[in-house]
């Protein structure tokens, strides 16, 4: 009898084992690619990108992170960017000021942070500044002999399984020729919409082309290398739902038990603790979360919040040290690869320089137009919307302070002094409340510590003040009454928290930005055109059958020029396609 | 009876495995990520009086989801409407404390099962109410919406008082009946609050359609006391003729 039901007890356990295999295996983790119009840039230059996410449909990252990064892992640029329909796409100016050298570009969302960092997509470009005549950061290895099949120029579509046809015209061109090509999908999937971008760019030769996104989002290596994860370990959270700020409170000495080495508060104190993020502005706001038992804490922040100053501050009197998690900390250094270090790449990055110096001379810069901005929420995560009283102070004779301003003219609210410390409150609540949650005073918006930090604010100091002398609830968290201040600038540079607090800036999703395509009207005839990117589409819509039409206009540069389209259907398939055309005077 | 333990302990050791492993399946995704629960203003609600149980629209806290002022959604809050005061009372979940929530701050709630009707929406609207000079804030019951929508705002008048006498000591009990306000919105926002639903007030939503509106009565004969399908098919009524 023991025996068969141990036998059941097994065939149960492998039943639970198969089971949890199949939810993890349902779940693929998130992956993102960048597509850039280039791989070499002079400083001043614009670089174009488009972003795709693969991951769980309906539980996609709403928001990927974009680092970039000098050899001495400084951060030359940090971006959030929004993600809609599984991409996201702009660009970054390369400022006038950047050293000439390899940089990479790293981009992951928040929750692909729980993996290691080789989950990350990242990318080499070189930069060259035009003032850098000695280009020694990058090194030629000699020896190296340059193939067509090594740079891509040989391969056809088909042994690079592309599923994208291109079909040119022709194949060699005139400088200046209007150049037309068409696209197709094959072997795609019915009713696909594809999400594409195209980049045709100059073609340095000996500088191997990159990996495309199938090819990458194929690759399983970090998703087979990795066990599966336990709970403890995704400490970051998804931001489907929004942009989440998080990160970890650390008590002072003093608020740690005697005997406790850890700087972990202990269940019995942090998880009564709440977290206030607010910001200055002219109406009082506020969102709130608890602290929980380990010291951590995370909220979904409103996108009233994007791009503002934030105060976050503890609700409670406690010494603490507040640490925000920084989406932009990279743990692993950037070690730049060989594979820009190939022979004559000095002399490209010189002649860039003086295409560049061309192109500034005779202002022939990229124009670019803004599709869409991620403006801050105008809706207000508000405490009070009406029946507050209204006071002006500068509809009064002028009054010193704060207590002066209290005792004249709001006789609502009663100041009083202990210990050298004024303390507020409303009179009439004095018997009515049953919470010992004190007054909620906000300057500029903002919850303060307390009276003392506005007491020496006379009249003309104060633009207005709102009372609400009633017991408030904002979620679960109350307050003995609200008196709210604002002054004319609404600045809160002059205030010193008591209590924990920190200012931080919320961050901003880049706007979606494309490049005007060029038409031979916006160059005078007998100005040179040295366009190195002769078209950058971050976003077209190509539908499952449909043949899509290109044209633009060939520079004056002669040359080999490389057609490069990346994307990604609705369903999450790759798609992607590459051709050579030839600029090339022909003799008449 | 030893091997009914083992058996029952496997199943246990089976349902604990299973939520576990099903949980390190999606601890990077779903299950990871925040879910909005914004907070909801308001102030402590003081009683200062019993109030009338047949004032209530329910009687028992119901879960309810708010659509907020500021675009966010209030989820599954338990909630009482009171007809009497027109406001919206929520029971903090941790202190039981009852908070009555800023009329402001909702732009429309929803009863999720108001005694197995899923169909219950009350809606703030803006509209000018006897006695008060300016506009006030409202919920009305949304009865119907379309080009032209209708809201019932539940009021309740004393139609009596009678007095009873308990252990020799005597009170006096306000009975209330329910006198509807009935409001209609149009498109453009604009809204008409009549009291009784009779034809005459009737021609305020469309002078120009008299006779449609007469024919209607003669053919539906409506009583008074409108049902919920009858307030709903007259709306329907008003609306093709109004925006005929």
């Amino acid at each position: 009898m023991e025996t068969r039901l141990f036998c059941i007890f097994i065939l149960l356990r492998s039943f639970c084992s198969l089971t949890a295999q199949d939810n993890y295996d349902t779940l693929k983790p998130e992956k993102v690619f960048l597509h850039t119009d280039r791989n070499i840039y002079t400083a001043g230059d614009n670089l174009f990108y488009t972003l795709y996410l693969d991951g769980n449909p309906g539980q996609m990252s709403k928001y990927a992170y974009l680092v970039m990064r000098d050899f001495r892992n400084s951060h030359v640029t940090e971006l959030r960017l929004e993600i809609n329909n599984r991409l996201a796409f702009g660009n970054i100016y390369l400022s006038d000021t950047l050293n000439s050298g390899i940089y990479q570009i790293v981009c992951y969302t928040n929750c692909m942070r729980n993996d290691t960092q080789e989950s990350y997509f990242t990318k080499e470009i070189v930069i060259a500044n035009r003032f850098d005549e000695n280009i020694d950061r990058i090194s030629e290895i000699k020896g190296l002999i340059y193939s067509e099949s090594s740079s891509g120029i040989g391969s056809s579509s088909s042994s690079k399984n592309e599923n994208l046809i291109i079909t040119l015209n022709n194949k060699i061109f005139n400088p200046r020729e209007k150049i037309s090509f068409t696209i197709q999908g094959r072997n795609l999937p019915g009713n696909t919409v594809a999400h594409l971008s195209v980049s045709i760019s100059e073609f340095i030769p000996w500088v191997s082309s990159d990996t495309d996104i199938s090819e990458y989002f194929s690759d399983n290596r970090s998703s087979s290398e990795k066990t599966i994860p336990n709970v403890a370990c995704c400490k970051y959270s998804s931001e489907v739902n929004g942009s989440v700020l998080q990160g970890r409170i650390f008590p002072a000495p003093e608020n740690i038990s005697a005997g406790d080495s850890s700087v972990e508060i202990s269940s019995k104190t942090s998880s009564s603790y709440t977290l206030l993020v607010s910001t200055p502005d002219s109406m009082v706001n506020m969102q709130f979360t608890k602290v929980d038992s380990s010291g951590s804490f995370r909220i979904l922040l409103n996108r009233f919040y994007d791009g503002k100053e934030l105060i976050i501050r503890l609700k409670e009197s406690v010494k603490a040290t507040l640490i925000p998690d920084n989406k932009f900390t990279l743990y692993n250094n950037f070690i730049p690869t060989h594979s820009f270090n190939v022979p004559g790449i000095k002399a490209a990055l010189i002649r860039n320089g003086k295409l560049a110096q061309v192109r500034k001379i005779y202002n022939d810069q990229a124009t670019i137009k803004t599709e869409k901005e991620f403006l801050p929420a105008v809706t207000i995560p508000r405490l009070y919307y009406s029946n507050f009283i209204s006071v002006y102070p500068t509809d009064y004779v002028r009054l010193n302070d704060f207590a002066e301003i209290t005792k004249e003219i709001i006789p609502a609210l009663r100041i009083r002094k202990a210990h050298d410390n004024y303390i507020a409150e409303f009179p009439s609540l004095q018997y009515t409340t049953n919470t010992e949650s004190p007054l909620a005073i906000f300057l500029n918006g903002v919850p303060i510590d307390d009276i003392n930090q506005v007491i020496t604010m006379g009249s003309d100091q104060i633009k207005r003040i709102e009372l609400l002398p009633e017991i408030r609830y904002y979620g679960n968290i109350s307050f003995s009454g609200i008196l709210a201040i604002f002054t004319p600038d609404l600045k809160m540079s002059n205030i010193q928290f008591r209590n924990t607090a920190l200012r931080l800036d919320g961050l901003l999703s880049q706007p979606y930005t494309r490049p005007v395509p060029f038409t031979p009207e916006n160059i005078k005839k007998h100005y040179p055109d040295v366009r190195q990117l002769l078209l950058w589409e971050p976003e077209i819509i190509l539908n499952n059958s449909e043949k899509k039409q290109f044209e633009f206009y060939a520079s004056d540069i002669e040359g080999k020029f490389r057609i490069d389209i990346q994307g990604i259907t609705s369903f999450g398939n790759t798609i992607h396609g590459s051709a050579i055309l030839t600029i090339q005077s022909k003799p008449n | 009876m030893k091997s009914c333990h083992i058996l029952t302990y496997s199943f246990l050791f089976l349902i604990t495995f299973q939520t576990t492993s099903s949980q390190v399946g999606e601890c990077c995704s779903l299950k990871n990520s925040i879910a909005s629960d914004p907070a909801v203003p308001g102030e402590l609600f003081i009683f200062t009086g019993p109030i009338d149980n047949t004032t209530w629209f329910n009687k028992e806290w119901l879960l309810a989801d708010l659509s907020l002022s500021n675009g966010e959604i209030a989820r599954n809050r338990y909630v009482k409407y009171s007809g009497l005061l027109d406001e919206l009372l929520w029971r903090e979940p941790e202190s039981n404390i009852i908070v009555k929530l800023d009329k402001s701050a909702i732009l429309q709630f929803h009863f999720l099962n108001n005694q197995g009707d899923t169909s219950v929406y009350f809606r703030r609207l803006n509209v000018k109410r006897d006695l008060v000079p300016d506009s006030t804030e409202i919920f009305g019951e949304e009865i119907y919406r379309g080009k032209l929508s209708l809201y019932v705002l539940h009021t309740f008048f004393i139609e009596r008082r009678e007095v009873s006498a308990k252990n020799g000591v005597y009170f006096q009990n306000d009975i209330y009946t329910e006198v509807p306000i009935y409001y209609f919105r149009f498109m453009n926002n604009k809204t008409v609050g009549m009291k009784s639903l009779n034809r005459k007030n009737l021609y305020v939503i469309a002078p120009e359609k008299k006779e449609e509106i007469d024919r209607y009565y003669k053919q539906n004969k409506p009583g008074k006391n409108f049902d919920k399908s009858e307030l709903i098919s007259l709306t329907q009524f008003l609306s093709s003729v109004v925006y005929q």
